[in-house]
Formats: C-alpha cells, sequence, structure tokens
C-alpha cells in the first residue's frame, strides 16, 4: 500500500483542527468574590458587614457558600459547595442545611472557620421518604429536627449530632375519616420555637399528596424534659390555616422580646379560596391562640414604591426584626402569569409589617421571583435577594437614611435562593 | 462500466453487477454511517450496542436489559433524536417499545444521520436520526436463536415464514422474548456495595405478518403485533439524579404494558404513471399501561423497613394504581418520482394522532381530588419534498428538501393543588404550531474513491404533550411553548481503496466530518412551587470524528474511530433578566467531550470438515474510552458531580458453520469489570458474559 498523499493529508486535517480548535483550553472561568472593596465604614456603609452563608442555584445544582461581605461587589460559587438543600438554619458558625425534596432524608451540617471557609462535619441521616423540614437549635446540647413527611420531631445534640429522642406527631394529623382513602399519616410537622421553656410546632396539616392544607392553625406543645407532646393548639374558627413553614424557625415561628410566640399562616400558599395567609399569636404564659388578636395579610392594599396599589396572598420569605417588626417578601397574584412563567415573572415584592401596630409598608427593593426573594435585618441595613429585570443581586437598604445601598449591593452569578447572617 | 461501488458476482463466464445500497447510502451527500448488522448477528448484540460503536454516537443507559436508553448524536441527544423504522417514526406512544426490542438478525442496515436527516423521513427532529431498515427475508424461512447472559439475561425468538406460491401470499409468525433479573452490584455512597434486587424486566412479543404478492400492489402487508412489558423499579443509593438526593430502597413498585399494533405497507413501482413510485404505511397501535405503587411499607439500604409517609407508596408523594390508554393512528405516504435519469422528486407525507387518557382512581381517591393528568390529544403532520439531482455522470449529486411541520395538541389547564371542597373542572387549552425546515446534502466525486461531501439543515422539534400539559401535579401547562430550532453544517470526505481480490482482498476506508451546530429555544423545565416548561436556552455544537476502516485480507479486521464534541452554552443572558449569561461558554453537562472505539477481529475458514462446510471461526476484540465528563456544569472548584473517564475491553469468539447457518458465539464484556456510570451517573452493570445460539433453516 503506497503512502496516499490523499490519507496523510485528510488525517492530519482533522488532527489540526483538534489541536487548535477554540475551548480546547480554558473553558471554565474561575470566578470569585474579586474586585476592590472599601473596607472603610465611615465612607462605605456596605463594610463591615457579614459574613454571610447563602445558597446559590446554578443550573440544576444548589451551591453553599460564604459572603465575606456585602462590599465585595461580586459573588460567585467557585468557592462554594455543591449540596442537596432548601434552606439554611444557622448556629454561631454551625450551619444545618435542610433538603429540598419530599425524597431527601439527610441534613447536612457545615462548619464555618475563621477565615470563612466551610467544611461539612455532619449528616443527620432520618429514615426515606421522611423530609426533614426544619432545625432550631435550643442550647449547645439541644436541638430539635422535624421530619415533615415522617410526623415527627427529632430531639438530637447540636455539637455532637446524637440523636435522643424521637417524638411521635403523627397521631395528631387531622383526618377527614374517608373509609375509602388511607388515612392521614402525618400533621407535617415544620417551624419551631421555645415559649416558656416548651417547645411549639407548627403543623402544616395538608392533606395527603398536597400541599394545600386543611382549614385551620395547629401547632403541638411538646416537653422538652420528657420529649413528649403535651397538647395540640389550634385555631379553626378564623380561616386561617398552616402554620409554619419548612425552613422557618426564628423566622416564620418566632417568640418576642416579651415572649409571645407568633407563627406565620402559610394559607395554603395561596391556593386555597378562604384561606387567609398572616399571622396568629399565643402569649406568654398562655398556651392557645389569642383570640383577640390576628394579622390578616390579605385585607392590606400594599402600596408599593411604584405607587401601584396591591394585595396579597401569602409570605414566602419571613424574618423577625425585633420589636414587633417583621420583613417578608409578599406573594402578589397580580403579578404572576397564569400559568406562571417561572422566566419572566415577577410576583413578590418586599415589605415591612409592624405586628404591633399592624401596618404594612413595600420596601423599595425590585420586584422579584421565587426563586430568590429572602429578606433579613442585619444592622440598619435590609438586605435581600432579588432577581430583577436586570438580574440576580442582593441588595442592601439603609434604614437609617432610607435609601438603597449600591444597586445592587452585590450581583451574583447564580441564583441567589436563601442568605442569612451567622449567629 | 461499472462504479467501483458496485459488487461483482461472478456465475461461469457471465459477470453480473449489483448496486450496493450500503455504499450508496455512504457516498451520498448526507452525513451518515450506515451499520451492517449481518456481522453481529451471531453475537448477543443489540442494536444499542452497534449504535455505541459509531463515530459521533453516545448510546447513554440507565441500567440493564429493560433501562432507558437515549441516543446521542454529535451531543444531541433524547427528543431531539428520531427513530424511524423504514422510514416511519418508531416508538410506541410512551417509548415502552424501542430499538432494542428489534433483534438485529431482523435488520438490513442500520442508517445513522448526524446532522442532516433526509426530508423523506416524515418525522420533526434537530438533525440526528437513526433509521432501523428491516431485511426482507427468504419467503420460506425459519430462525431460532437463544442468548444467556449475566445477571440472568435471557433472549430469544422464533420465526417461521412460508409462502403460498399459488395464492401469492407469505406468511410468517415470530415470537420473542426477554428477561433479565439485573442483579449486580452498585456501590453505595459510604462505601461497600448493594446488589440491585428490584430491577427484573420481562418482554413478551407476538407477531404475525401476511405479505400479498399478486395483488394490485408489488408487496402488501398486513401486520400484527402483541408486546407485553413489566419493569420492577430500583432505588439506588445516594443517587441525586438530576435534581436531588434519592435514597428510597424500592422493593414493590412496578409498571408494566400491553401494546397491540395493526400495521399496513404497500409498495408499486410504476404507480399511475411510469418511473413513479408508491410507498405507503399505516399503523394503529393501542397502549395501555401503568405504575403500581401501593406499598404501606418503604425500607432504607441498611434492611431497616418504616410506614410509609404518604400511608402508601413507595416512589411518588402517594401510592398510584394507574391504568392509562393511549393509542395513536399513524399514516405515512411517500411517492418518487424519476423524471430522467438525473433528477428525481420525493415527496414524503407523515401523519400522526395521538390520543391519551391517564386514569388512576386510587391516586384520586387518597389525593381526594382528581388528580390524575387530564386526557389530551396531538396531531403531527410533518410534509417533505426534495430533489435528487444526478450530474456528471454521477461524478457530483445534490439532494435539496425543504419539511413544513404542522402541530396541534389539545389538553387541559389543570389547577394544581386544587380546594378539596370545591373542585372546578379545568379548562380545556390548545396549542397550534407550523414552520419549515429545509436542507441540503451535497456530494462531489474528486477522484473515483475519494468524496467531499457537505451538507446543511434548518430544523425544528416540536414540543412534546407533556411539555405543554404539564402531568396535573407539580407540572403546569406551557401553552405558549415554541418548538426547537437548529441550524446545522457539517462538512467532510469519504475514502475508500481496494487492492486485490477475493480472500486476499486489501480494502481501505476513512472518513471524517466536522460539523458546527446552532441550536435555539431549547426546552428546559424550570419553577420552584409551580413548575412548567420554557423556551430557555440556546447551544453550539462543534467537532470532528471519523473512523478509518482496514482489512487485510479477509483474515484481519480492525478500526478506530474518534469523537470530539464541544457542546456550549450560548445563551447571551440569564432567561429573563439583561444580565450577562454566567454559563455562556461553559460546556452543556452530562455529554464527554470525547470518545474513542477501537477494535480487531480475525476470521480462520473452513478449519473443520466438509460436514460443517463452509465454515468459520472468528476472534474479535472491541475496545473503548469515554472521557470524564460533568452531569452538571462545572462552576466550583468543589464540583462533586463527575462521571470518571472510562476505558473498556470486550473480547470473544463466534463460531459459524454451514454457511453461517449455525452459529455460536461467546463474549465478555468489560473484561477487566470496570465500574461504569452512564446517564445522570447511574451505575451501569460491570463485567458480562454472553453466550448467543442461533440457527436458521431455508
Amino acid at each position: 500500500m503506497s503512502g496516499n498523499p490523499l490519507i496523510c493529508c485528510s488525517v492530519l486535517f482533522t488532527t489540526l483542527l483538534v489541536a487548535f480548535a477554540p475551548g480546547c483550553e480554558g473553558d471554565d472561568e474561575t470566578g470569585g468574590n474579586d474586585g476592590v472593596i472599601d473596607t472603610d465604614t465611615t465612607t462605605n456603609p456596605l463594610a463591615g458587614t457579614g459574613p454571610y452563608v447563602m445558597l446559590t442555584i446554578v443550573g440544576e445544582s444548589r451551591f453553599f457558600g460564604v459572603v465575606d461581605s456585602l462590599a465585595i461587589g461580586n459573588y460567585d460559587v467557585n468557592q462554594a459547595h455543591e449540596v442537596q438543600a432548601m434552606f439554611i438554619q444557622p448556629w454561631g458558625r454551625r450551619v444545618f442545611l435542610i433538603p429540598a425534596e419530599t425524597a431527601a432524608n439527610e441534613v447536612l451540617v457545615f462548619d464555618v472557620a475563621a477565615d470563612n471557609s466551610i467544611a461539612q462535619v455532619g449528616t443527620i441521616t432520618a429514615p426515606p421518604s421522611s423530609y426533614p423540614a426544619d432545625v432550631m437549635v435550643v442550647n449547645e446540647t439541644t436541638a430539635y429536627l422535624s421530619l415533615l413527611d415522617l410526623g415527627q420531631v427529632w430531639a438530637f445534640n447540636p455539637t455532637t449530632l446524637q440523636v435522643t429522642a424521637q417524638i411521635d406527631l403523627a397521631p395528631y394529623a387531622v383526618d377527614d375519616n374517608d373509609p375509602e382513602t388511607p388515612p392521614d399519616a402525618s400533621p407535617e410537622p415544620t417551624s419551631m420555637a421555645v415559649k416558656d421553656g416548651k417547645l411549639y410546632v407548627a403543623l402544616n396539616q395538608s392533606y395527603n399528596m398536597s400541599m394545600m392544607g386543611r382549614d385551620g392553625m395547629y401547632m403541638a406543645i411538646v416537653n422538652m424534659a420528657t420529649n413528649t407532646v403535651e397538647k395540640i393548639v389550634e385555631d379553626t374558627s378564623r380561616g386561617y390555616a398552616y402554620a409554619g413553614r419548612h425552613g422557618g424557625s426564628g423566622d416564620c415561628t418566632f417568640v418576642d422580646e416579651q415572649g409571645d410566640l407568633y407563627t406565620v399562616s402559610m394559607a395554603s400558599w395561596g391556593w386555597a379560596p378562604g384561606q387567609r395567609p398572616g399571622f396568629l399569636r399565643i402569649k406568654a404564659g398562655e398556651e392557645v391562640f389569642d383570640p383577640n388578636w390576628e394579622f390578616d395579610l390579605s385585607a392590606f392594599n400594599i402600596q408599593l414604591t411604584s405607587g401601584e396599589t396591591v394585595t396579597a396572598n401569602y409570605l414566602l420569605q419571613v424574618s423577625y426584626g425585633g420589636n414587633g417588626i417583621v420583613y417578608a417578601s409578599a406573594h402578589i397574584p397580580a403579578h404572576e402569569s397564569d400559568p406562571p412563567d417561572w422566566v419572566n415573572d415577577r410576583q413578590m415584592s418586599f415589605i415591612r409589617i409592624d405586628l404591633y401596630n399592624k401596618t404594612i409598608e413595600a420596601l423599595p427593593f425590585p420586584d422579584t421571583n421565587t426563586y430568590s426573594s429572602d429578606i433579613f435585618l442585619d444592622g440598619n441595613l435590609v438586605i435581600a435577594e432579588v432577581m430583577s429585570e436586570a438580574g440576580n443581586g442582593i441588595y442592601a437598604y439603609d434604614t437609617v437614611t432610607e435609601s438603597m445601598v449600591g444597586n445592587p449591593a452585590i450581583v451574583v452569578q447564580g441564583w441567589a435562593h436563601m442568605i442569612s447572617p451567622l449567629n | 462500466m461499472t462504479d467501483q461501488s458496485d459488487k461483482e458476482v461472478a456465475f461461469d463466464t457471465v459477470t453480473v453487477v449489483g448496486t450496493d445500497e450500503f455504499e450508496e447510502l455512504k457516498k451520498s451527500g448526507y452525513p451518515i454511517t450506515v451499520i451492517d448488522p449481518a456481522k453481529f448477528a451471531p453475537r448477543a448484540m443489540s442494536v444499542s450496542d452497534l449504535l455505541d460503536r459509531v463515530p459521533g454516537i453516545k448510546v447513554r443507559r440507565t441500567g440493564g436489559l429493560g433501562s432507558t436508553t437515549r441516543i446521542s448524536i454529535r451531543g444531541l441527544e433524547g427528543k431531539r433524536v428520531k427513530v424511524y423504522i423504514d422510514g416511519s417514526p418508531l416508538n410506541a406512544p410512551d417509548g415502552s417499545f424501542a430499538v432494542d426490542d428489534i433483534p438485529i438478525h431482523f435488520i438490513e442496515r442500520i442508517e445513522v444521520y448526524k446532522g442532516v436527516v433526509p426530508a423523506r423521513f416524515g418525522g420533526d427532529g434537530l438533525g440526528g436520526a437513526v433509521n432501523v431498515v428491516i431485511v426482507e427475508l427468504p419467503p420460506t424461512y425459519a430462525d431460532v436463536f437463544y442468548t444467556l447472559g449475566s445477571y440472568n439475561q435471557h433472549r430469544g425468538h422464533l420465526l417461521a415464514k412460508t409462502y403460498f406460491e399459488e395464492l401469492g401470499i407469505e406468511w410468517g409468525a415470530a415470537v420473542l422474548g426477554q428477561f433479565a433479573k439485573n442483579d449486580y452490584e452498585m456501590p453505595l455512597a459510604e462505601g461497600g456495595t448493594h446488589v440491585r434486587d428490584h430491577d427484573r424486566f420481562h418482554q413478551l412479543l407476538a407477531a404475525t405478518v401476511f405479505s400479498f404478492k399478486k395483488l394490485y400492489f408489488d408487496d402488501l402487508e398486513l401486520e400484527l403485533v402483541y408486546i407485553k412489558n413489566g419493569k420492577e423499579i430500583q432505588g439506588i443509593p445516594g443517587y441525586t439524579g438530576d435534581s436531588q438526593a434519592a435514597v428510597r430502597n424500592v422493593q414493590h413498585a412496578r409498571t408494566w404494558s400491553h401494546i397491540w399494533l395493526v400495521a399496513t405497507h404497500a409498495d408499486k413501482e410504476n404507480f399511475l404513471i411510469e418511473n413513479l413510485d408508491l410507498m405507503h404505511g399505516f399503523a394503529f397501535p393501542y397502549l395501555y399501561s401503568g405504575l403500581i405503587d401501593k406499598s404501606e411499607t418503604v425500607y432504607d439500604f441498611e434492611g431497616n423497613s418504616y410506614p410509609s409517609p404518604s400511608g402508601s407508596g413507595e416512589v411518588g408523594m402517594g401510592p398510584n394504581d394507574s391504568k392509562d390508554r393511549r393509542f395513536d393512528i399513524r399514516d405515512r405516504i411517500n411517492l418518487n418520482y424519476q423524471i430522467i435519469p438525473a433528477l428525481a422528486l420525493n415527496l414524503n407525507n407523515q401523519f400522526q394522532y395521538t390520543n391519551n387518557t391517564p386514569e388512576d382512581k386510587l391516586a384520586d381517591a387518597v389525593a381526594g381530588y382528581p388528580i390524575t393528568p387530564q386526557p389530551g390529544s396531538l396531531i403531527i403532520s410533518v410534509t417533505g419534498l426534495s430533489a435528487e439531482i444526478s450530474l456528471f455522470d454521477d461524478r457530483w449529486f445534490t439532494v435539496v428538501g425543504g419539511k413544513h411541520y404542522f402541530f396541534s395538541s389539545k389538553g387541559y389547564e389543570t389547577e394544581l393543588y386544587p380546594d378539596q371542597d370545591l373542585f372546578v373542572p379545568p379548562d380545556p387549552v390548545r396549542n397550534t404550531n407550523h414552520g419549515f425546515g429545509a436542507n441540503l446534502a451535497t456530494r462531489f466525486k474528486i477522484t473515483e474513491p475519494f468524496l467531499l461531501k457537505a451538507s446543511y439543515e434548518h430544523g425544528q422539534r416540536m414540543p412534546t404533550g407533556d411539555e405543554l400539559f404539564g402531568n396535573g401535579f407539580e407540572i403546569k401547562t406551557a401553552p405558549d411553548l415554541l418548538p426547537e430550532k437548529s441550524d446545522n453544517f457539517v462538512g467532510g470526505f469519504y475514502f475508500e481503496k481496494q487492492f486485490g481480490e477475493g480472500r486476499r482482498r486489501i480494502d481501505i476506508k476513512l472518513e471524517s466530518d466536522v460539523f458546527l451546530m446552532y441550536i435555539d429555544d431549547m426546552i428546559r423545565l424550570g419553577g420552584l412551587l409551580v413548575k412548567n416548561y420554557a423556551n430557555v436556552d440556546k447551544a453550539k455544537i462543534w467537532g470532528v470524528d471519523g473512523e478509518v476502516q482496514l482489512e487485510l485480507t479477509q483474515y484481519f479486521y480492525t478500526y478506530f474511530n474518534w469523537t470530539y464534541q464541544d457542546i456550549r452554552n450560548e445563551g447571551e443572558f440569564v432567561p429573563g433578566t439583561t444580565q450577562p449569561n454566567y454559563l455562556k461558554g461553559k460546556r452543556l453537562p452530562n455529554m464527554p467531550s470525547y470518545f474513542f472505539n477501537w477494535g480487531a477481529e480475525v476470521t480462520l475458514f473452513d478449519l473443520y470438515g466438509s460436514w460443517a462446510a463452509p465454515s468459520e471461526i472468528a476472534l474479535f476484540y472491541d475496545g473503548s474510552h469515554v472521557a470524564e465528563f460533568l452531569y452538571e456544569y462545572e462552576v466550583s472548584e468543589f464540583q462533586k458531580r463527575r462521571v470518571p473517564s472510562l476505558t473498556t475491553h470486550d473480547a470473544g469468539f463466534q463460531f459459524s458453520f454451514s454457511d453461517k447457518r449455525y452459529c455460536l458465539s461467546a463474549s465478555m464484556l468489560n473484561i477487566t469489570d470496570e465500574q461504569r456510570y452512564d446517564l445522570y451517573n447511574q451505575p451501569l452493570p460491570g463485567r458480562i458474559f454472553k453466550l448467543a445460539l442461533r440457527g436458521t433453516f431455508f
């Protein structure tokens, strides 16, 4: 066989194409917290903030990382860890990551070092399909984990991660007693708070195979010494429903400075006509819902900073800022397409609620979607994650100067999903 | 004079020259690979096994026999690649009958179109297609085949055919069966392994065909087919899939299906006028299928059991006992008119009507309202017109064509999680779309053994019913969904040279393509509390692939092929914003960037006595290397979602005698027992042994 020049040239041709093809090298950009940071707090109100822990969605993945400061300007997930998580519950520099799907059964535990590096230090594993919903830490030796689909709350040591007790709430599931359908196996325990030395557990009481909650607000009161259920508190007369929310301990269910417990009514995420979103209260020293107090979100006409007046049908992210002030992202049905358009809808608006004076004030953040709508108060700054038409970012509002700081403070490469200060 | 592509058969002093259709297709202007399955028929190979050795193609699997497979052609896969049988779209309405269900013994050839698909194929798609051409068996024929493989895999068929000459009727019948336990080991995330213990698959196919040879049509066929499938659902420890962790150790849930098919096929040359050829095909598949998931107990991989959190059901949010009904009406008509020897026109229309009626009374009862997806229907009509032009004594051959796509669907706008006491019937929703595609394929013969090819296609992929109408549970409708679109450019060459004759002949084949594709309006599922599909992504694919085959006499054959593909996100902005897309330029996940295949075969002839003559024994070896790839975007230094690179080796022997009427083969796949992962990092079987026996009688 002779050395056919056509064969040689052909092979060389394709080889050259591969060798000199664009994209063979350096096709992965490494980002990071780059840019010059103005650390002078007298000139930069964002300096001195943080650190914060954040969940960011990129493609189909979620990443857990640290935002050193709001002054960094840009954030990407290059130094973040890929996790299966939907919510974050910090406890000092330890963070519990709550999973996202009903098929999940693991709570991941990370520690944030002094240099803000992160490392996974453990896992709390529950039975398959138990759907861990929330973690609430009482002290260095006592914490609780609610398991939404399993219908249990586990007591565990947040330092050693050892499970110390399992509290069965399944008998307290509200059921229709329909002989043609299986009994409801769980009251769906979610967010928790400690009041008067007892653990209060919010119960969604949703229907089988549904995110719709039954009418009524329900909470379980647990004796933390014996880890047994003492009482179920309920209110079925005023139209509120779906108490608490997974990942909402300390925010969706919280105790204020007077020792009064407040819990959100999710009202089945707005899908149940007639259910009222808002809050109910259990006063300090009492173990019933306060019959003389309620906060009905749907009764308010909210004037947004754009001048538009809207109503809201549930709160998605909630954060207690002290002195009866709650910061939240509210779902505005008038801003949502039918069917929903997850690309273009901006159906969430940020508000400040005064529970004591029963007022609502819109905050000047851009509207956002359900992916990026977390909000909290850090010192004088109200911080929110926003997916605006300009893109994704972390915005800050100075409550002293009543003005936005940066616009946004940080541009995020990805969809910033949950953010929280280390407490 | 004959073209060197023609095969010469000598009868005494007369030399008869016939046309080799394989060679014609390879030397057409299309970017095509043509596979001859006859060489591999004695082995226990499937269509997917053959496709996996083709440059530019990767067959993506999720497990053993009966598991989901996807064909990836130069980075296009899943719904973007169409599979045809004899030019008509394949698949049972839910895909439960797949290309691997056709034994390769009944296949004449497999055509793989990589980037440009002839307009005469009546389907949508983005330029990748596989066409399986069924073999025309002799009038009197019988065939029996059995294969035994690792993990309790059994496959076999029995086929018989006879011809009633006076009546002019051929009658054939076939029974095929497949069974596998798929009980191979999977690694656990924490270390150790777990044997798959709930992954059984079984399939039974029975078919009969009547072929009428003496009616008006040259050939008129009536085909009746029944297929029964059953598949257990296997949980995978630590499997992260495409979204979240799922550690359910499923022990009871399974799927089942029954398919009944009535099909006709008619061919007529010189239909109405001379040189006008007609082909008509009609099919009516009816599918009855379901998911049974009623266990009141769930299990973990440590051997513990628990009450099902939802009361019953292992897989979903609650129990299922679905009984879904679905049928298609498919009709294809093709007219080919040879106007003059150098010019032919082809007109093709593929019509499909699908009606889908899901039912799950158990899920409805548990949920307290009709949670089952609503019924829906779909109409697709694809019309293609093409012209074949041959100039300069066939030195230059060109096919130019256009397609029209029409798509109309009807479903219902379901309320997710409706009020239990105020359930309102959903509103009907319709979606109608149409569009145009075009393609051109040209080939120029530089010298006799050397051809240059170039081709272009503008293609569309219509949204499917589930993308438009959701699942009635957590995925809502997307009535404004647009078709996906692509523009594909391919250029390459083909070289073939033969030296000598007979068993001492040396045959060299070398081919290579460079390809470039732009894909727009790619459909993706998104949303948090409520999900639906949207057109959000763009991609660019470019690459090069090729193959060299060397046959050194008829005793030795070797091949090597290569594929490099660069598939990247090309969206300018983050969807719904003006923010620059931080994923722009990044490789799309779940696609290896390069892979190689190679192999060799040694054949010895007539080693045994005259009782076995003509006989041959072949020793074969095949190897494959696939580069490491991510099954999600690479954006973090701590990225964990990587499928490691993999090199596998297969080997075996094949003994046939009496002119290949009787064959025995044995093979070992993945000789070094590498741990394999594939689609979404699902674990695949390790080392596999196979033994096959075949006898043909005619």
